[in-house]
């Protein structure tokens, strides 16, 4: 009966979508009351809706996953949904400059939309005796973090200056993720603290 | 109870190599994927004209995707497959079992020994799965078919999408051309030279755009090349006068840049008598080209012949000297790499934009000859 069930990765392609046009939506509504004259605070607040829809959007899925006895691994189905909201964004990206220079977006904005979303599926990991609001909350401030760092950077710098640097970095945080849930989601349960 | 310092770092090592080939096996689906969506995409474009957008925009998906493959998480239990694996007498398997006991030591003990064996002998290697296997082989087909297809319908190898509208333009079959040329009537070929002296006189004008350019090109030098300039002109004059080599203009190549912009003018006034020429029925063409020095010249006197093949080389040097004065830089350096460098780099784009001319100038002018035949046809 258990492999029946409908799997929730092909679910996660359209939230991811749906994601991605609530995000929009919600940057165009409120950039409405913002003055023009800031154009960094405008960034920031794109960013800051960005993570929070994603934030919410993780833990929703941690939490209904959950209820339906799944692993709580399984909630890292929801990269799908951020590779397809990075993809969104991409699409949008290609289809205003049709250019061959929107590949590069592959390199150092793809991969920032993934980092935070592992970060969120890590941080909603409950272990015994751990403290998952603190985690939590840790984990949004380093993904707004690294976000901004990147969306700043590709403000003041020119694209071909930024994507080296960017994409070495991606590739670090993405390997040490990688190694991470690999401790948490794989090893973690059988040796924790004996090895 | 916590393994031996040793045993631990095996059991690490094991980890590691394991997550290792799982992330490899992961890629290698990712790759598979994205080499069949491809080469069917490229199929497809020789067959249905679909926009390039499609193309571009479901190769940017697929690429995308690449981090939802690395951390898609596994059915199964992957560690206690490892251990299974590498552990024929459970003893591993044991020793994760047993929390605290009696046998805590013998069971330890029996499993770092199984790990130490297998630090050594243990190899990761599997064969590849049946849907990497398959896709692989059906997207290489795919590709193959794709490139033949290419080839067949004369679009050289294709690694992107082909605009079969556009090329289905510009091809016209030389048969096709052939019986048209013998048809022609007398009216026809008067249009047709026609057009061949227009191209002439458009190749004619590009080649004094070109010595534009090439003006341009080196009125940015810095003001210690415009001093050696006035000064070693008269140094620079007899070099060239001795080269030989060179043609009659070459000899005025270290005049001032005034005198320079005027001799252009003057060139350009012999062009434009040179075009007068052409509608009188005169050889022109082939004078102005040599006087442009766009041909270099062999022979002298009166034998004087336009080369088809223009001499870079020559060209090169009477605009470098031109501008520079520098007559035996290039010769005392004695590098012919450094010189063959810079007529590469000086030629380039001016390459690039002739080849695309000739294509476009071809198609229309086949254009005009289909109207042309046309227009008679109705009368």
């Amino acid at each position: 009966m258990k492999d029946k069930k409908l799997s929730p990765a092909f679910l996660m392609p359209l939230f991811g979508f749906l994601l991605w046009f609530f995000a929009q939506r919600l940057q165009f509504f409120v950039s409405i009351f913002l003055p023009t004259d800031y154009p960094l605070l405008s960034i920031f607040i794109n960013i800051f809706i960005e993570e929070s829809l994603k934030l919410v959007f993780v833990l929703l899925s941690s939490f209904i996953l959950a209820k339906l006895s799944m692993p709580h691994k399984t909630a890292l189905l929801a990269i799908i949904a951020a590779c397809t909201f990075a993809s969104a964004e991409n699409l949008g990206y290609l289809i205003a400059f049709p250019d061959s220079a929107v590949f590069l977006r592959l390199l150092y904005s793809t991969p920032i939309h993934c980092i935070s979303t592992v970060l969120f599926v890590l941080a909603a990991f409950k272990k015994p005796g751990g403290k998952t609001i603190h985690k939590i909350a840790i984990a949004f401030a380093i993904a707004f973090l690294w976000h901004s760092l990147f969306n700043i950077g590709a403000w003041y710098l020119p694209a071909k200056w930024i994507v080296i640097p960017a994409s070495i970095l991606n590739t670090l945080a993405l390997s040490f993720l990688f190694f991470l849930t690999e401790k948490t989601f794989v090893s973690g349960g059988y040796l924790h603290g004996r090895i | 109870m916590k393994l031996a310092k040793e045993a631990s770092f095996v059991l690490k090592k094991l980890l590691i190599k394991d997550a290792l080939l799982r992330l490899w096996h992961r890629l290698q689906y990712w790759l598979v994927i994205l080499f069949l969506l491809y080469s069917s995409l490229l199929c497809a474009g020789f067959f249905i004209p679909y926009p390039s957008m499609v193309f571009y925009a479901s190769l940017l998906v697929a690429a995308g995707f690449l981090p939802a493959f690395v951390f898609w998480p596994e059915k199964e239990e992957p560690f206690l497959d490892l251990v299974k694996r590498i552990d024929y007498k459970m003893a591993i398997e044991a020793w994760l079992e047993y929390k605290k006991g009696p046998l805590s030591l013998p069971i330890k003990k029996q499993a770092e020994e199984t790990l130490r064996t297998k630090s050594d002998f243990y190899k990761f290697k599997k064969a590849p799965k049946p849907f990497i296997t398959y896709c692989s082989a059906l997207a290489l087909a795919i590709f193959i078919i794709s490139q033949s297809v290419s080839l067949y319908k004369g679009y050289g190898y294709s690694f992107k999408k082909i605009d079969i509208a556009k090329k289905s333009t510009i091809i016209v079959k030389p048969e096709i051309a052939q019986e048209d040329k013998i048809e022609l009537s007398h009216s026809e070929e008067a249009v047709l030279n026609e057009n061949i002296y227009s191209k002439k006189q458009k190749s004619f004008e590009r080649s004094e755009a070109k010595i534009e350019l090439s003006e341009d090109f080196f009125a940015g030098l810095p003001s210690e090349f415009l001093a050696e300039e006035n000064n070693g002109s008269e140094k620079a004059q007899e070099r060239s006068q001795g080269k030989g080599q060179i043609d009659s203009e070459n000899s005025d190549t270290a005049k001032s840049p005034s005198e320079s912009f005027s001799q252009k003018a003057a060139q350009k006034q012999a062009g434009t008598a040179g075009k007068k020429g052409i509608e009188e029925g005169e050889e022109a063409p082939n004078n102005s080209m040599a006087e442009s020095g766009k041909a270099s010249a062999k022979g002298s006197g009166q034998a004087l012949q336009a080369d088809p093949i223009p001499n870079y080389q020559a060209i090169f040097e009477k605009a470098y000297i031109d501008k520079t004065g520098k007559v035996a830089a290039l010769a005392e350096k004695g590098d012919p790499a450094f010189f063959n460098n810079a007529i590469t780099q000086y030629f380039g784009s001016f390459d690039l934009n002739i080849s695309l001319n000739t294509s476009l100038e071809h198609s229309l002018e086949q254009l005009k000859h289909a109207w042309i035949k046309a227009m008679k046809e109705a009368e």
